[in-house]
């Protein structure tokens, strides 16, 4: 039996949620996260439009990582994430230092190269394999693996003040 | 992270990235937000999508809600058109439409668009003698039955039909009707509708040719304060041999910035129309929820509370500068600051730099600078001398505005008290609570959303300015542990001119409705933040 071409509504179902989750990581926003999603989708819609997609998760998982990258570039968060878009108490670390680590991060990887940035996002946030990442980049495993090393090397020493030892 | 995952394939992160991954993976992602994007996503695949309608991400996606508007604007424009002053040019035309027993307006699509098989346009349905409206969009339905002040809507996702008082806020789109019955023809106050926002700023009247083809434009700019931006524009060309309009095009722009919109409507006079929902294609299987409120006791009582609570919160404050510093529960540490400033020229909030307080807390854990023993002078000086960063800041920030939340389950982005009104909203009223703060009443509000619901709950003091000396929010679908987000104002003040303000609050996350916030930094894995608020008076 030949594949179908999933419907639109069946594409939304499927990835809606990780599409969202990917953003809200990076951006750190989900006002922001939400509007990168937005456009994500239009931007698939069109592909849904003219043609059969080859997979639909890894062309969304990268248009989630390059648009969310892009936003988080573009500059400050719209907006905290809203206590009404907290499902559940935050953190499993000091909830205020963990809030500081995490916008240091962003900020860092905000500054990294894009193939940087992206391999970073995906391999740590949205733990994919190093396969999947490659599929998802349409980049080598090695080019993955490369490009993670550096991130990583870059990303320490733009956290280093953040060491156990420095703080309180 | 570094423990599982990942860690399999590549080399375990090192401890700050490491730590800073987990922080990142550790923020949630809500239900709520999740909907939203279905929401939006789903609703490209409908036919504003196929007439390229240009988007805005300022809508935030409410494709459906935007078109449903629409729909409503069309009906309550031809209601304009029916209620005019028999004074204005519109008249005749008003006295046609009267005339008719149905007028319907169906979405023009260009010449050969591909609807899919599923999808049939959206219409707009109104007849003034029957005193009945009706809407479609995809598989969504409206009906509105003003003689009855019903309201019967079907979301097709639920199958399920909601029905609410045509009066209600909910249906605050009608509104726009309401506004000009009152205005232009008092007589048909019968319609009962809710307050509306929206104005006629101004009408226009035209007489068009095309080759061999007349006909006479009506147009009317219209501003809906509830609207970004706030001014649309409708035209009607009207037939002048029959005084009927023949099509409507509605001009808009659906965010500052972008182009203007249009969606033209063709208007026909079909002489019979749907008598109810279910003769909009509504199956009668569909389940029916009737939310129409019922008035409790605690009603007049609250909203005594709440008018004394807006009255209170908006009193004016003096002049002041304040300096803003969070810290952990018994640290000294400052994780962030901010400098407050209010004069003749507004409310200024800016964070102070946070690399340069970094840098400085740095030094502190060092042990290069020495903190004496009052440290949160020190800190305060310290602050004052540090350069500001971004500006901005939540409400909490702000010292006169801390013990005055925004409380959920208003109506419109300017409540600051639950709508007493809205089908949504519940709200009750214990005036002698056993827990929470001495000398509150507690209010509880619970909203009901698409996904769930959102409990809230406030300890107002009367005696102390109506402040919300605590409150809590849990927006949850189901419980789980320290889901209870809660904001406790511990200490406030008054001002020389006796308008209260905070002077040191805390927030964090409580297992029970009124529980004690944790005491101690990353118990049980919550923390709570200790705002304290210096605030000197110019």
């Amino acid at each position: 039996m030949a594949n179908r071409e999933p419907d639109w509504s069946e594409i939304v179902r499927a990835h809606g949620a990780r599409v969202l989750r990917i953003a809200v990581r990076i951006t750190g926003s989900v006002h922001d996260a939400e509007d990168v999603a937005q456009d994500v989708f239009v931007e698939a819609y069109r592909f849904h439009r003219s043609g059969p997609v080859q997979s639909w998760a890894g062309l969304l998982v990268r248009l989630a990582t390059l648009r969310s990258i892009d936003r988080l570039r573009r500059g400050r968060p719209a907006g905290r994430l809203a206590d009404a878009d907290r499902a559940t108490n935050v953190g499993p670390y000091e909830e205020a230092v963990g809030r500081e680590l995490a916008e240091r991060l962003r900020g860092a990887v905000g500054r990294l190269p894009d193939q940087q940035a992206a391999v970073f996002t995906l391999v740590c946030f949205e733990q994919l394999t190093r396969d999947e990442v490659a599929a998802s980049l349409d980049i080598s495993p090695q080019a993955v693996s490369t490009a993670l090393y550096k991130a990583r090397q870059r990303l320490l020493s733009e956290l280093s003040v953040f060491e156990r030892g420095n703080r309180p | 992270m570094s423990a599982e995952g990942v860690a399999s394939e590549f080399e375990p992160l090192e401890p700050p990235l490491d730590d800073a991954v987990r922080a990142v993976l550790a923020e949630p992602l809500s239900a709520d937000a999740v909907a939203r994007v279905h929401e939006r996503a789903m609703n490209l695949d409908a036919p504003q999508e196929i007439v390229h309608r240009p988007r805005s991400r300022a809508r935030r996606g409410r494709m459906f809600a935007a078109y449903a508007a629409a729909g409503l604007a069309a009906l309550v424009l031809v209601a304009v058109v029916l209620t005019m002053s028999s004074h204005d040019a519109w008249a005749r035309v008003a006295d046609t439409l009267r005339g008719k027993a149905w007028v319907r307006l169906t979405l023009k699509v260009p010449p050969g668009t591909k609807i899919p098989g599923d999808l049939s346009l959206p219409e707009t349905w109104f007849s003034a003698k029957q005193r009945t409206g009706a809407r479609t969009f995809r598989k969504a339905a409206g009906f509105v039955d003003f003689a009855h002040q019903e309201t019967w809507q079907y979301d097709p996702q639920k199958d399920t039909i909601s029905v609410t008082s045509t009066r209600e806020s909910v249906n605050a789109d009608f509104g726009f009707l309401g506004l000009l019955l009152t205005l232009i023809s008092p007589g048909e106050a019968a319609y009962e509708l809710p307050p509306t926002t929206v104005e006629i700023v101004e009408r226009d009247r035209r007489e068009v040719a095309d080759g061999d083809r007349r006909w006479v434009e009506f147009t009317f700019a219209c501003r809906d304060a509830r609207r970004k931006p706030a001014d649309f524009r409708v035209t009607f060309r009207v037939d002048p041999q029959t005084n009927l309009p023949f099509e409507m095009t509605s001009t808009e722009k659906l965010a500052p910035g972008d182009p203007a919109t249009e969606r033209t409507y063709v208007v026909d006079y079909p002489e019979s129309g749907p008598a109810d929902i279910y003769a909009l294609g509504v199956p009668r299987t569909a389940k029916v929820v009737d939310r129409r409120r019922k008035p409790t006791a605690d009603e007049p009582q609250l909203q005594e509370l709440f008018a004394a609570y807006d009255e209170v919160r908006k009193e004016p404050m003096e002049s002041y500068k304040a300096v803003v510093m969070m810290t952990l529960p018994g640290k000294t540490d400052v994780l962030s600051a901010y400098r407050v400033r209010l004069d003749a020229e507004g409310l200024q909030v800016s964070a102070v730099d946070h690399d340069r307080l970094l840098a400085l807390r740095q030094e502190v854990w060092s042990g290069k600078i020495v903190v004496p023993q009052d440290a949160e002078a020190w800190w305060k000086d310290q602050i004052l001398k540090l350069p500001l960063g971004l500006p901005g800041g939540s409400d909490l920030v702000v010292p006169h505005e801390a013990s005055y939340p925004k409380m959920t389950g208003g109506s419109g982005l300017e409540a600051y008290v639950p709508d007493l009104k809205s089908p949504d909203v519940t709200v009750s009223l214990d005036k002698q609570p056993q827990i929470g703060p001495a000398g509150t009443v507690l209010v509880r509000v619970r909203v009901e959303t698409s996904s769930g619901f959102n409990d809230a709950a406030y300890w107002i003091a009367p005696d102390r300015g109506y402040q919300v000396l605590r409150s809590e929010l849990r927006s949850k679908k189901e419980r789980t542990d320290w889901d209870i987000y809660a904001t406790v104002v511990d200490e406030v003040a008054q001002s020389p001119g006796g308008r209260w303000y905070a002077t040191k609050a805390r927030l964090g996350y409580v297992r029970q409705s009124g529980d004690e916030l944790p005491e101690r930094a990353g118990e049980d894995g919550v923390s709570t933040s200790v705002y304290r608020y210096y605030v000197d008076f110019q």
